[in-house]
């Protein structure tokens, strides 16, 4: 079941449009990258998933519910850390905790205690006088107290240094353990994201370019470094080519349907390519076809 | 559990009790700026009649203020993404920050009237008659007005009937500028439009204002169903 489907959203601001055709499902469980470059349409996505914005056409249903007409019950079951997300500079973390608590019957105060003491946050600080990425860390720290079945988490590791950012992905990947949680991360920051997604997909000018298992990517996806002079048409035969180069010494052919049978005696070198590597390529690939307008 | 914790009746607390957090300082801003209504105008002619319109004036310039600073997600943005992911039906929340700011205004009007009290009781200085009901209303008309520009969606139409009602309420408050400090403030020239009038007409044309008031809620109640970020400029 998708907690998250997202079918055709377009979105446009004035003649722009931010979000072309974007179709997102989010399984149940799942820790799911939404990954793109900067102004590419994730945060837009988000806003619609969340009913801050409207979509100009498509339809998102979260928990099978409209997010605009959404009830709070099910809207509690969210947290949602947006990229620029603030509280008032003036409000100590004990007077924001005890708003933000308010607000949620599933509250764990010993969950945040123990939060607010990893991230070294003091109660009598107030939210103006924390650094980017102290801020950043409560409210991670807030919406994960709330104990949500949907974290959405829109460039969580934004202003975080290695450290914490290494920290909170650690965090991230023990809730997912300890409980059935579904994540949605919105990242352009790739190497982060690797360590911790199932699923993911690719977001090029507003659409989605590839949603699949991470798993099943790296799996199908291979590079095949042949020898100069290969036959081209015999690997055409075999895989669906997604890339073909030439250096000085090799030929390295990047297909999308990578079977070791296939090879049946092809002579080459396989190497396997990261998250960042399938994303450069899948981008590079939706920048020859064409998004259509 | 959730059924009753998410009740009408605890979400609409649950918003007021939050605004009250996050703006009852700001309510006690008020008590300057009334004061400064009571005092700061008194150079306007020479009459020891004391000028009630001022401090609702500056009541009903507060509170638009105020219900700009509290509404506006444009100002707030960063905040507004916060409050817009809590979980609280739209329309109870729509209620309490309606209902606060109502309260807000109360508050306001009530430092008008403890001012006018005060003044009454003063030595030496002419009594003020009594409350003009229309201006009693200003206030609450501007915090309604406001609200309403804050959360519908803006079109030529609304701006033409922004700037009709602003320039009539500019141009009256100029008009009676003038009237004042060209001869001294007196019972005869303090009233709108004139002592004579029966205190039956003041409350009907108050009852309009209100009638007005009401529209322009109304109307933003049916787009806060809608609102999102980006619509409010």
């Amino acid at each position: 079941m998708n907690i998250i489907e997202a079918k055709g959203l377009v979105r446009y601001f004035g003649a722009t449009r931010a979000v072309a055709e974007l179709d997102l499902h989010v399984p149940r469980g799942s820790i799911y990258g939404l990954l793109g470059e900067n102004g590419c349409g994730k945060t837009t996505t988000i806003n619609m998933i969340m009913g801050a914005l409207l979509p100009n056409q498509g339809t998102v249903r979260v928990f099978g519910e409209d997010p605009l007409t959404m009830q709070p019950a099910t809207r509690a079951r969210i947290g949602y850390l947006a990229d620029e997300m603030e509280l008032p500079k003036w409000m100590s973390l004990k007077e924001a905790i005890e708003l933000h608590s308010s607000y949620f019957s599933t509250w764990d105060r010993d969950e945040l205690w123990r939060l607010m003491e990893i991230f070294e946050l003091t109660a009598t600080q107030t939210f103006g006088a924390l650094s980017k990425g102290q801020k950043r860390r409560f409210l991670i720290a807030l919406i994960v107290a709330q104990r949500p079945d949907l974290l959405i988490l829109d460039e969580p590791s934004g202003g975080l240094d290695v450290g914490v950012r290494r920290q909170f992905l650690d965090l991230l990947v023990d809730i997912a353990g300890e409980r059935e949680i579904t994540i949605l991360i919105a990242s352009h920051i790739l190497s982060d994201v690797e360590r911790v997604v199932d699923r993911v997909a690719f977001v090029k000018d507003g659409r989605t370019v590839r949603e699949a298992a991470l798993e099943d990517l790296k799996g199908t996806v291979k590079r095949l470094c042949l020898p100069l002079g290969s036959n081209r048409c015999e690997l055409e035969k075999r895989f669906d080519i997604l890339s073909l180069q030439e250096t000085s010494d090799v030929q390295l052919a990047t297909v999308s349907n990578f079977d070791e049978e296939r090879l049946d005696g092809l002579e080459c070198r396989i190497e396997h390519l990261n998250l960042e590597e399938l994303f450069l390529l899948y981008n590079e690939q939706a920048a020859v076809e064409g998004v259509p307008a | 559990m959730s059924q009753t914790f998410y009740s009408p009746d605890r979400q609409f607390r649950r918003a007021l009790a939050a605004d009250w957090q996050l703006f009852s300082t700001e309510l006690l801003y008020g008590v300057p700026y009334i004061v400064v209504g009571f005092y700061a105008l008194r150079w306007v002619g020479t009459s020891q009649v004391y000028n009630v319109t001022w401090p609702f004036v500056f009541a009903a310039g507060l509170a638009a203020w105020l219900t700009v600073h509290i509404c506006s997600p444009s100002i707030k943005r960063k905040s507004a993404l916060y409050f817009f992911a809590l979980p609280q039906n739209r329309q109870t929340a729509f209620n309490g920050r309606l209902a606060f700011l109502f309260i807000l205004v109360l508050w306001l009007v009530v430092l008008v009237f403890v001012g006018c009290g005060i003044k009454l009781g003063g030595a030496g200085i002419t009594a003020c008659y009594r409350i003009h009901p229309e201006f009693v209303v200003l206030p609450f008309l501007t915090t309604s007005a406001v609200f309403w520009g804050v959360h519908c969606l803006h079109s030529r139409t609304y701006w033409f009937r922004v700037s009709l009602f602003g320039a009539s309420l500019v141009g009256w408050l100029f008009w009676k500028l003038y009237a004042i400090s060209r001869n001294p403030a007196n019972a005869g020239n303090n009233y709108w439009p004139g002592r004579e009038m029966p205190l039956g007409l003041q409350f009907v044309v108050a009852g309009l204002f209100v009638a007005i008031s009401v529209r322009f809620i109304l109307s933003a109640r049916t787009a806060w169903r809608k609102r999102q970020m980006g619509a409010v400029q």
